[in-house]
């Protein structure tokens, strides 16, 4: 897509984030409003105080979960709106992280971020970044078993950022060198990303020799501080 | 404990009413202004103690009008109120003028610690 559009995308979405968490916000207070008056008429006889309370409850935890579901689609948004063209490595793997829970629920997959203790910047598109990671993540999911798991592990490799997708099953990851030495080609659902990595001076390595399917995802970096 | 005049001003009339009815039943004067014009115009006429303040608002936004209050009277403190993304939370920086700033939704008590903390600065 053209960057005017996409940007006129991210544009739009943030907007409609932020229409709904004010939504969001208003139905957080009425249901605190509730709590506020049932407190203050403790003591005083009134029906159906403990239902009221729970029901209250209830919409608060929803509210708190509708609103990180906005946070994660407003990160996307505003990376589109923006056309961010650095990212914490971090970042970038949460941000998918968050946008990608439904997916991985829907195919009963367990989508765990380890995420590392130093962070490190990549210089590239951002938006472009996103799909490589989520695509990358999706083939992951889809050759995962249900109950099964993938583990989205951001790092450091030398003087680049790293990360490595990999299922559950693959308990110790293969080094990154020797996965590269090997040279195996990208499965066909993978291959259409090669246009892709070249103009973000990435790699992608892969590898399912072993217990399962392992990405390792190479990155240009600028060193930063800590997460 | 001295009474707190605290102004909400956002768009978003059901939002600042309700949050001024909780408010309220805390003991603290709170009214509302859903605009930055009626916001300058409620400082003037009786300036509060505290403004809280939506940083995204149709017309004058609340940065322009945290210019204003600045210019008005420089005492009272301002708490930006803002969704992810109109301030970089990363950058952490509280824009000038303001005390300090919260991300929207927010919870009563973080915001009555805040105004707490705004009228305790010097």
């Amino acid at each position: 897509m053209e960057t005017r559009e996409v940007a006129l995308i991210g544009r739009l979405i943030a907007g409609m984030t932020h229409e709904t968490k004010n939504v969001l916000a208003i139905i957080k207070e009425s249901s605190g409003l509730l709590q506020d008056i049932l407190r203050l008429k403790k003591g005083n006889a009134m029906a159906h105080t403990e239902q009221i309370e729970k029901a209250a409850v209830r919409i608060k935890a929803q509210v708190a979960r509708g609103t990180d579901q906005l946070a994660a689609l407003n990160w996307l948004a505003h990376t589109m709106s923006d056309r961010s063209s650095s990212v914490g490595v971090n970042e970038l793997s949460s941000g998918t992280f968050n946008l990608m829970q439904r997916l991985a629920r829907l195919k009963q997959v367990e989508l765990e971020l380890q995420p590392a203790d130093r962070d490190a910047t990549v210089e590239a598109d951002v938006v472009r970044l996103f799909f490589v990671v989520a695509t990358c993540i999706e083939y992951c999911l889809d050759r995962e078993s249900p109950k099964g798991r993938v583990v989205l592990r951001p790092g450091e490799a030398g003087e680049e950022a790293i990360l490595k997708i990999v299922t559950g099953s693959v308990g110790e990851h293969q080094p990154t060198e020797k996965i590269e030495a090997d040279g195996g080609s990208l499965p066909p659902e993978l291959a259409d990303l090669e246009p892709i990595l070249g103009p973000l001076g990435a790699r992608l390595l892969f590898n399912d020799a072993g217990a399962g399917t392992e990405l390792h995802l190479i990155l240009p970096s600028r060193r930063d501080g800590a997460r | 404990m001295r009474t707190w005049k605290v102004l909400l001003v956002d768009d978003e009339e059901e939002f600042v009413t309700t949050l001024a009815e909780r408010l309220k039943l805390r003991g603290i004067e709170a009214s509302i202004a859903t605009n930055g014009k009626a916001a300058l115009a409620s400082i003037g006429a009786d300036p509060p103690h505290v403004v809280i303040l939506d940083v995204l608002m149709p017309g004058l936004g609340g940065l322009a009008v945290l210019d204003q209050i600045r210019t008005l009277d420089p005492k009272i403190k301002v708490i930006l109120l803002t969704g992810r993304g109109a301030i970089q939370e990363d950058d952490q920086r509280v824009p000038p003028g303001a005390f300090d700033y919260l991300i929207k939704p927010v919870n009563i008590d973080d915001l009555i610690e805040k105004m707490r903390e705004a009228l305790d600065a010097p």
